[in-house]
């Protein structure tokens, strides 16, 4: 086929080109084949008649085929067509004659899928053999984009996208044939103008749309929208909808183009998605609250009257119910932080007095595991616009991993400092360091280092997680150093004007 | 959170800077009974244990806000002990309904939740809340925090 013969080789000798000629005029048949065998390493089979050219095709491909449009059993465009059908992807010149209405049938030829044409008396060999190499390269060319823009279709069909162009001075928007499909009209009955597609969209989205446009019109480069399109029948559907402008250059004018997608289906698993989260929590929250209090009334009005080994496992229960209460918690707090449910309220915050309260929060804690808390605060009061609670539950998750990670007796450092535009919270254990392996996950959800760290440490998996979630979403950023044996540092850094 | 925020949230907390007062109730500053309106029964049962043999406060329960509402009059409350997520007839509305039924000063509320985010924190406080109490709670001190809340000394 014709994708192995380069175009400047074609011809050449030890890389024959097969041709194949369709003429019925026996002289000039003659004529062609003498020319080619002096143009270069062409192997020529000469078809008189369409029938026995298909039949040629059928047994042995062509890298081409030289075509004469008016044979016994076949006359012009049709014989265009027949070849197409039975080798599609074979590239067919036509032989022509001088006169006014060959060339015009000819022209016509390769309007219907011919690469291109050739006039008979005026050939000479080096014309047909730079014929036949741009005739076989275009073919090339075409069957590729063609292949491409079944992919591209098929791709859009799989993604429920489509695209769209609109050129300037254009009436009509182009719409890619998924983009039909989306929107559920046919592209023989819905035309596409700027003024049909804001009838089929809900009155919000209408002015969405022509803000976006005037915007783009207006120097903007890109817009993204939700917009909400009324089908035919039944609800309306989402459709996520880029917009980009083309910039203007002395040979291509500007103009808008963009793909839209339709989210109906991911907007719905969404809101289901919210919903399950509120029902699980109070579905979670209620045997829990039973479950819990239930313990702690045992151990409150009865623990006396147990004997040692009924009081333990009283406290595994207990223990085990609040691990199972922090988990769920966590869970809930993550997926609202990361879904945006979680409602952030920035106000001034003087940050040493904020970090003096949090670590007299914590010192109960750390007496429990034998550590001591220490603050370093600079000489400067600094003040940030922060929600507090979040930042107390970021750098409490922090402190809570420095405890839980340092050998008792150890300290615990938190230092407060200010560098270029940024404060820098961080929080230093002397723990056994992370280890490199394990420190490219650190911050992802349920991931420790080992199992055993659950047993020893009542973490649920997802506090550092939490501390990435809260810091993005309050414009900072977080991270660590360590070393095995040196202990961690984890920092939060905040932007010092949010 | 490992330590978790303060499970108990008063008036003041966080509610300080809106300015209408006049929505405030007032602690009724001391607790002898309670009425309690809570539609899972283990948890009812907590509750009668917590706030009665742990904490020595006559305490009558409700199964949904409709019951409720029928016997508060009776019942005479010194404060009501209130479930947000019930079937039906949910905490928001009982309180409600409390307030716009009731001839005499409605008995203050504390609502008693696993909802406790900021913003739904304020908002019962904004109804006119007395406070708030986070599920879990812990039944030992549950009592403590109701007469806290009630401002009692």
């Amino acid at each position: 086929m014709a994708q192995g013969v380069q175009l400047e080789e074609i011809g050449t000798t030890g890389n024959p080109c097969r041709v194949l000629l369709v003429e019925d005029n026996v002289a000039d048949a003659r004529l062609t084949r003498e020319l080619m065998a002096e143009a270069g390493d062409f192997e020529v089979r000469w078809a008189s008649r369409l029938g026995e050219a298909l039949e040629s095709l059928r047994r042995e491909p062509a890298d081409i085929v030289l075509l004469d449009l008016l044979l016994p059993d076949g006359i012009g465009i049709e014989v265009i067509e027949r070849l197409r059908a039975a080798a599609p992807e074979t590239p067919i010149v036509v032989l022509s004659g001088l006169g006014e209405d060959d060339l015009a049938l000819a022209r016509r030829a390769v309007l219907r899928g011919a690469q291109d044409y050739l006039p008979k008396s005026a050939v000479d060999g080096n014309l047909l053999k730079r014929t036949l190499s741009t005739a076989i390269e275009r073919a090339r060319l075409e069957n590729a984009l063609r292949r491409r823009e079944a992919q591209l279709e098929e791709a859009q069909a799989l993604a429920r996208m489509g695209d769209w162009w609109w050129r300037p001075g254009d009436r009509e928007i182009g719409f890619s044939a998924q983009l039909f499909r989306l929107i559920g009209r046919d592209r023989d009955g819905f035309t596409a103008t700027l003024r049909s597609v804001l009838r089929i969209l809900e009155p919000a989205a209408r002015t969405q749309l022509l803000r976006a446009i005037r915007d783009l019109r207006a120097g903007a480069s890109s817009r993204e929208l939700l917009l909400a399109v009324r089908p035919p029948e039944g609800a309306p559907r989402f459709f996520r909808v880029e917009l980009r402008r083309q910039p203007e250059t002395p040979d291509r004018p500007g103009g808008l183009y963009g793909v839209c997608q339709d989210v109906t289906e991911q907007r719905l698993v969404e809101r289901m998605k919210d919903e399950f989260v509120s029902v699980v929590s109070h579905e979670l929250r209620t045997p829990l609250t039973a479950l819990l209090g239930a313990l702690r009334l045992l151990r409150g009005l009865h623990g006396e009257r147990l004997d040692e080994q009924a009081r333990e496992l009283l406290e595994v229960a207990a223990r085990n119910g609040d691990r199972l209460k922090l988990l769920v918690d966590d869970l809930l707090d993550l997926e609202r932080i990361e879904n945006g449910g979680l409602h952030f309220e920035p106000q001034p915050v003087e940050l040493g007095g904020f970090l003096r309260e949090l670590l007299a929060q914590y010192d109960s804690y750390a007496t429990e595991f034998g550590i001591e808390l220490e603050l370093e605060l600079p000489a400067a009061e600094l003040s940030c616009r922060t929600d507090p609670g979040r930042l107390a539950q970021a750098v409490g998750n922090l402190l809570a991993n420095a405890v839980k990670f340092s050998p008792p007796g150890e300290k615990v450092r938190v230092c407060l400092s200010v560098a270029d535009s940024r404060f820098r919270i961080a929080v230093t254990d002397r723990g056994p360091g992370v280890p490199p392996e394990f420190q490219p996950r650190l911050f992802e959800k349920f991931a420790q280092a080992d199992s055993s760290d659950q047993r020893r440490g009542r973490g649920t998996g997802l506090g550092l997680a939490i501390v990435k979630a809260i810091v993005e979403r309050l414009g900072g950023s977080c991270g660590f150093e360590t070393g095995p044996g040196r202990g961690s540092t984890f920092h939060i850094e905040l932007p010092r004007a949010a | 959170m490992l330590l978790g925020e303060p499970p108990v949230l008063s008036v003041g907390d966080g509610a300080e800077k809106k300015d209408d007062d006049a929505a405030r109730p007032v602690p009724p500053g001391k607790v002898d009974h309670v009425l309690c309106v809570e539609d899972d029964p283990d948890i009812r049962a907590l509750v009668e244990l917590a706030l009665g043999t742990v904490g020595g406060l006559a305490v009558t329960s409700c199964a949904s806000g409709r019951e409720a509402l029928d016997r508060v009059a009776a019942v005479r409350p010194d404060v009501v002990l209130l479930d947000v997520m019930m079937p039906e007839m949910d905490g928001i509305e009982t309180f409600e309904r409390l307030a716009a039924g009731s001839e005499t000063a409605p008995p203050p509320v504390i609502f008693m939740t696993a909802k406790v985010q900021p913003r739904e924190v304020e908002r019962y406080l904004s109804l006119g809340a007395l406070g708030v109490i986070a599920k879990p709670f812990d039944p030992m001190t549950l009592a403590a925090d109701v007469r806290r809340l009630c401002g009692c000394p």
